[in-house]
Order: structure tokens, then C-alpha cells, then sequence
């Protein structure tokens, strides 16, 4: 089943079961975003993560499918990121979080290709290193990260440019092309 | 506006961004119970329609209430008799019997989901 047709049974039938199946589906993105965002702090990235799939379960009426439903919920889930950090004024970051790119349940440690991916992209600045996670390692096209970003196509592409930029000679040594 | 320069990347560009996308892969995470999570939070379909029934049933008996107190009020003076006698056979007025069959409506709206469900399988 498409989650279009998903979608369609839950705002129906208040079908849960496929709700249910739509979080499955997205969990991994979304969770994997919102980690990048609190720089690692796994709870907290899931207690969001969770609040986000409530709140689209609520305003689901409000998806026209204009954008995927991926995109959609990373949106929501963005926003939620933004709301949580203007609470707390400060999220706590430890500095073993900035050592791994993406931490992952996994306790197998990170090759050394990841490792120096992982600390190329430290040096950047937040949104650029945001921009490039959501579109090398969520796969968005520019368009949808304007959208979930809430800001110009134009500056996401410059930070996106910057970003490779500034990587470049940090990641030279594995790539020969560059 | 862009600078031209964004819209025409370096030459090795499309070097760097190939190298990217193949080693900036994440692994998926596992579910481990997430979405059991999400659904226990979630609110229970039932506790909606009934909110929605509660509210469809209560804003047609105020409806209901308020064409029975319009019809009985515009009577008149002159009906102060028929009012004394309608408070006496609210049933037997043409107001009341729109309130009623109004109210009647608006339960049946309310409910017929439900109703469906449960009685036509039996005919």
C-alpha cells in the first residue's frame, strides 16, 4: 500500500493500524534528523521524533501532498527542533557528540572513511552541515530543503556550495579527483 | 538573486558530489518499538467521534430549542392562550414538533455510523 492510500484510510477511519504503518515507514528519517539536530542526544531527538508523528497524526487533514510525506514530517519535525531549543534556551552538547557524524545504536565503531567524513563535517558551520545532511544523507532535492528549512532555494544552494567548498581539501585525501 | 557562480559549479564538482552521496549513506534505524510508542499516544478514535457526536447531538437540541422558543414568542399577544396551552401539550405546536423532528435529525446524523454498523447486517 502507497502512503497516499495510507493517508487516506487515516483520515477516513481514524485507522490506526495504518498510521502505525506510516510511522514504520518514516521513523528512520525522522529520527535520523532530528539526532543531526540535537548533535546526537538520542532521547531527546526521539521524545521529538515522537511528538512529531502525534502532531501529524492531528494535522493530517492539513497534508494536500504537495510535497512528499517524508518531507512533510521532516518539517514538522524541524519545527519542533526550533520550539524545543527556544525552550531550553541551550541544548547541551557534548563534545563526544561532535565526534561521530551520526551515532547509531550500533556500538561497532566508525570506519576511518566515516571518522574523517564525521570531522570534515564538524568544521562546518550548522547550516551548512544541516543542508548537507539533508540532501546527501536524507536525499531531499534543493526545493524540499527550502521547504523543510523554511528559507530561500537560493541560500539553501549557498550553503550547500560552502559546505563542498569547505570540504574539499579536508576529504581530498579520499577522493584523488578532488 | 544567485550569483552566477552557484547555478555552474567547479569542473570537479560532480566529482565531490558523487564521492558524497555514495559515502554520506546512513543505515536505517531500527524501529525498537518506536512506533508502538507513537501509537499508544495517540488519541482514540473512538474518544473522536464521540467528541464530534456529543457536539453535533447538543448543537441540534439548541437549535431545536431555539426554533421551538422563536415560534412560541412570535405567536403574540393574542396567543398568550396558546402559549399557556402549548407549555401544556409542547407536542401538539408546529415549533415544538420542528424542534423535535430537528433534534430527532440531529441525533440520527450524530449516530448514524454507528446505527448502520450495528443494525443493517440484522435485515
Amino acid at each position: 500500500m502507497t502512503d497516499p492510500e495510507l493517508i487516506a484510510r487515516v483520515a477516513v477511519s481514524d485507522d490506526h493500524a495504518a498510521f502505525g504503518e506510516l510511522v514504520h515507514r518514516h521513523q528512520s528519517a525522522v529520527r535520523h534528523f532530528l539526532r543531526h539536530l540535537a548533535q546526537g542526544d538520542a532521547a531527546l531527538a526521539d521524545d521529538l521524533a515522537q511528538e512529531t508523528f502525534v502532531q501529524a497524526y492531528r494535522g493530517l487533514a492539513r497534508f494536500h501532498g504537495h510535497s512528499s510525506f517524508s518531507t512533510w514530517l521532516l518539517g514538522i519535525a524541524h519545527n519542533h527542533w526550533r520550539n524545543a531549543r527556544r525552550r531550553q534556551r541551550t541544548v547541551p552538547v557534548e563534545p563526544e557528540h561532535l565526534a561521530a557524524l551520526e551515532p547509531t545504536p550500533s556500538p561497532a565503531p566508525l570506519s576511518d572513511l566515516k571518522q574523517d567524513l564525521a570531522q570534515a563535517l564538524n568544521t562546518l558551520a550548522a547550516d551548512e552541515r544541516l543542508a548537507l545532511h539533508l540532501h546527501y544523507q536524507q536525499g531531499l532535492s534543493h526545493p524540499e530543503i527550502a521547504g523543510v528549512l523554511d528559507c530561500p532555494l537560493g541560500t539553501v544552494k549557498t550553503h550547500l556550495n560552502r559546505g563542498k567548498e569547505k570540504l574539499r581539501p579536508l576529504l581530498a585525501s579520499w577522493n584523488p579527483q578532488t | 538573486m544567485e550569483s552566477p557562480d552557484l547555478k555552474s559549479p567547479p569542473p570537479d564538482d560532480a566529482a565531490l558530489e558523487t564521492w558524497l552521496r555514495a559515502n554520506s549513506s546512513l543505515p536505517p534505524l531500527p524501529d525498537g518499538g518506536f512506533s508502538r510508542r507513537v501509537l499508544a499516544t495517540l488519541p482514540r478514535p473512538a474518544r473522536r467521534h464521540q467528541a464530534r457526536r456529543s457536539w453535533l447531538c447538543l448543537a441540534g437540541v439548541m437549535l431545536g430549542g431555539a426554533i421551538a422558543l422563536a415560534g412560541v414568542l412570535g405567536s403574540g399577544d393574542a396567543a398568550a392562550d396558546d402559549l399557556f396551552v402549548s407549555l401544556n401539550h409542547p407536542l401538539a405546536t408546529p415549533p415544538a414538533l420542528n424542534a423535535l423532528a430537528l433534534a430527532l435529525c440531529s441525533v440520527w446524523y450524530a449516530f448514524r455510523h454507528r446505527v448502520r454498523v450495528r443494525l443493517l447486517p440484522r435485515w
